[in-house]
C-alpha cells in the first residue's frame, strides 16, 4: 500500500545551515499493518511522518501509496489525499479553538465543501465509538487532554481513510488516558485501518506490529 | 468554509470591533478638523459669490484718479472711476456690497441669515476697518451718493476683519442691487483711517493688465492684498490642508486595516498549517484569510464613506472632492495591498512544522 524508496530530504540545501533531515530511507508498509516509529528528537521522524501525510513532496527519492507517485501529483491532488484517504493525528492534538467538538471532527468536511446529510450522524457515531458523545456541542477549551486526543482521533477518521497517521499520540497525555488512546490505535488496526505511529513511548511502539527506529536520518532497522 | 470562516471572525471580532472603534474616532476627529477649515472654504466661496474672484484690491497714495486712468488707457483697462458698484457707508468705514437672492444658501453652513422678505436680497459689508462691526451687534448706516438712504443691519456673521454678512433691512435701496463686474479694482488710499469714496477707484482688466499696472512705478509700493490673490492663497492653503487631512485620515484607516491583517494572520498562523494537514490546499487557505478580513474590513470602510456622505455638514466629498477622492484612492490602493500580502503570506503559512521540528533539534 505504501512504499517509500530512497527517500533523501534536506532542507536549505547547499547552504550554511543545510539539514539532511532523511538520508535514504526505504520503508514498506502492507495494507492493514500497525508500524511505529521511533527515534530520538531531530532524528527525521516528523520529516518522513510529512512525507507519508503528503504534505511534502520535495524530496528526493520515490513515494508510492495506493499506486500513486506522490511526486508526480499536483499540489490539489496531494491535498485531496490528505483530505481523503489519510487522517493524521496531530502532536498537541491540532484542535481548533473556539469551535465546538462536533465541529473540529468536521472540519475536513468542511474543507472539502462536501455536502454529505449524513455528516452529523458520522460525526455522533464516531463521539459514541471514542467516547465524547456527551461533548459534541462542548467547546474544545473546555476538554481534558485524553477528550482532545480523542476528538483528534475522530476527526482522523471522519472521512473513512485507509490510513491514519499519529504524531506522538500520547506525547502530552497521562498515563492512563495513554494507554487508553493506544488501546483505540490498536482497536482501530483491527477494524483495518493503516496505522503509523510516531513515538517515543515503547509502550505505544510494544502495542504495533512492527517497530521503525530511525537514527540521523537513516531507518535502523523494521 | 462558511464554518471556518466564521470561526476566524468569532476569533477576531475583539480585533474589528478595535479597529471599528479607531476608525469612528478617526472619522470623528477628521471630521472636526474639516468643520474647524471649513469656515476657511466659505471666505473662498464667499469671494466667489461676490464675483470678487479675480479682482485684486491695490492699495496706492491717494488722488492717483487719473493716473490709474492713463494707465488703464495705455494697457487697455476700463477705468470705472466712480461707477464702482457697491456703496458706502457716509463715514466712509463699510463698503456695502449687495450679493444675489441665493447668496446665503451657499453659505449657510455655521451661518444662519435670514432674508429680506421685501426685497429678497441680502447684502453684506466686504469692506470695513477690522473689528469694527461685531457679530451680533445692529449697525444703521448712511449710505452715500445719489442714492444715498439708511439701511439698519445686524452682524450675523464674521469671516474676517474686513468681511462681514449682515440682515438686510427692509427698506435696502433697490439701486445698492446690482451686476457684478469682473476684474474689479478697488484701489484705496490706505493712508487713511477711513474708507474715502474720493479715493476709490475702479478699473476693468485681464490678468495681463493687473500684472502690467503693477510693474507701473508710480504705484509700486502698491500691494495687493485682496481679492484674486488673497483668495487664491486661502484657496490652494484650504485645498492642502485638506488634502494633508484625507491623506492623514486614509493612511491611519489603512494602518489599521493594515495591522488588522498582519495580526490576523499571526494569529491564524496555527490554524492554517493544521487546515493544511487536513487537506486544505494553500490557496484555499490564503481564500478563508482573504475572506476573513475583507468582509469586515469592506464593511468598515461602507460605513466610513456612508457617515462622510451623509453627514452633509461635513460632507467633504462636496466641499473639497479633489481631497475626498485622493484619499480614498489611497485608502484603495493601501487596502488592496494589504490584502494582497496577507493573501500571499497566508498562502506560505501552511509551510511550517518538519523543517522547523528538525532545525530546532539539529
Amino acid at each position: 500500500m505504501l512504499i517509500l524508496k530512497n527517500i533523501v530530504k534536506i532542507y536549505n540545501a547547499q547552504k550554511t545551515n543545510e539539514v539532511r533531515a532523511l538520508r535514504g530511507v526505504d520503508l514498506e508498509i502492507k495494507d492493514g499493518e500497525i508500524l511505529a516509529i521511533m527515534g530520538a528528537s531531530g532524528s527525521g521522524k516528523s520529516t518522513l511522518l510529512h512525507i507519508l501525510g503528503c504534505l511534502d513532496r520535495d524530496f528526493e527519492g520515490e513515494y508510492i501509496l495506493n499506486g500513486k507517485n506522490i511526486k508526480q501529483l499536483s499540489q490539489k491532488e496531494l491535498a485531496m489525499i490528505r483530505n481523503n484517504e489519510i487522517g493524521i493525528v496531530l502532536q498537541n492534538f491540532g484542535l481548533i479553538e473556539n469551535m465546538s467538538v462536533a465541529d473540529n471532527i468536521a472540519v475536513p468536511w468542511y474543507i472539502g465543501r462536501e455536502k454529505d446529510k449524513e455528516l452529523s450522524k458520522k460525526t455522533a457515531e464516531l463521539a459514541e465509538k471514542l467516547g465524547i458523545e456527551d461533548k459534541l456541542k462542548t467547546d474544545i477549551s473546555e476538554l481534558s487532554g485524553g477528550q482532545k486526543q480523542r476528538v483528534a482521533i475522530a476527526r482522523a477518521l471522519i472521512k473513512t481513510p485507509k490510513l491514519i497517521l499519529a504524531d506522538e499520540p500520547t506525547g502530552a497525555l497521562d498515563k492512563e488516558n495513554s494507554g487508553q488512546i493506544t488501546e483505540i490505535l490498536a482497536g482501530l488496526n483491527a477494524e483495518g485501518y493503516t496505522i503509523v505511529i510516531v513515538t517515543h513511548d515503547p509502550e505505544v511502539a510494544g502495542r504495533c506490529q512492527s517497530v521503525v527506529r530511525i537514527s540521523d536520518g537513516r531507518v535502523e532497522g523494521k | 468554509m462558511r464554518r471556518l470562516i466564521k470561526s476566524n471572525i468569532s476569533d477576531r471580532f475583539g480585533a474589528y470591533a478595535g479597529l471599528a472603534v479607531m476608525l469612528s474616532i478617526m472619522f470623528f476627529v477628521t471630521q472636526y478638523l474639516l468643520g474647524g477649515l471649513l469656515p476657511l472654504r466659505h471666505i473662498d466661496l464667499a469671494y466667489r459669490r461676490m464675483g470678487l474672484e479675480n479682482a485684486v484690491s491695490v492699495t496706492a497714495e491717494a488722488g492717483q484718479g487719473d493716473l490709474i486712468k492713463k494707465y488703464c488707457q495705455k494697457t487697455g483697462g476700463k477705468y470705472l472711476g466712480a461707477s464702482f458698484i457697491g456703496k458706502y457707508t457716509a463715514d466712509g468705514f463699510a463698503f456695502i456690497q449687495p450679493v444675489e437672492r441665493d447668496y446665503f444658501d451657499n453659505l449657510n453652513y455655521r451661518i444662519k441669515t435670514r432674508k429680506s422678505p421685501e426685497t429678497g436680497y441680502s447684502a453684506v459689508v466686504v469692506s470695513s476697518l477690522g473689528g469694527y462691526y461685531e457679530l451680533g451687534q445692529t449697525y444703521s448706516e448712511t449710505l452715500t451718493g445719489r442714492e444715498a438712504a439708511s439701511i439698519e443691519f445686524t452682524v450675523v456673521g464674521v469671516l474676517s476683519d474686513d468681511c462681514v454678512y449682515i440682515t438686510p433691512a427692509a427698506d435696502t435701496p433697490s439701486s445698492v442691487v446690482s451686476e457684478q463686474e469682473n476684474y474689479i479694482f478697488i484701489i484705496v488710499d490706505e493712508s487713511d483711517e477711513n474708507f474715502s469714496r474720493r479715493n476709490l477707484y475702479g478699473a476693468l482688466g485681464n490678468d495681463e493688465f493687473i500684472s502690467r499696472l503693477n510693474n507701473f512705478e508710480d504705484i509700486q509700493h502698491a500691494e495687493r492684498t485682496s481679492g484674486f490673490e488673497e483668495n487664491r492663497s486661502l484657496r490652494l492653503e484650504i485645498s492642502g490642508l485638506m488634502i494633508v487631512l484625507a491623506i492623514t485620515s486614509a493612511a491611519l484607516c489603512a494602518a489599521g486595516i493594515m495591522s488588522n491583517s498582519l495580526l490576523s494572520m499571526a494569529q491564524f498562523r496555527r490554524k492554517y498549517a493544521i487546515l493544511f494537514t487536513l487537506g486544505a490546499t494553500r490557496l484555499k487557505c490564503a481564500a478563508i484569510q482573504l475572506l476573513t478580513d475583507v468582509i469586515p474590513h469592506l464593511c468598515a470602510i461602507a460605513v466610513y464613506l456612508m457617515l462622510t456622505i451623509l453627514l452633509k455638514e461635513f460632507n467633504i466629498l462636496k466641499t473639497t472632492p479633489e481631497s475626498a477622492m485622493i484619499g480614498l484612492l489611497e485608502m484603495f490602493l493601501i487596502f488592496v495591498f494589504s490584502e494582497v500580502l496577507a493573501f500571499l503570506a497566508a498562502k506560505q503559512m501552511p509551510k511550517i512544522s518538519a523543517e522547523e521540528e528538525e532545525n530546532a533539534h539539529t
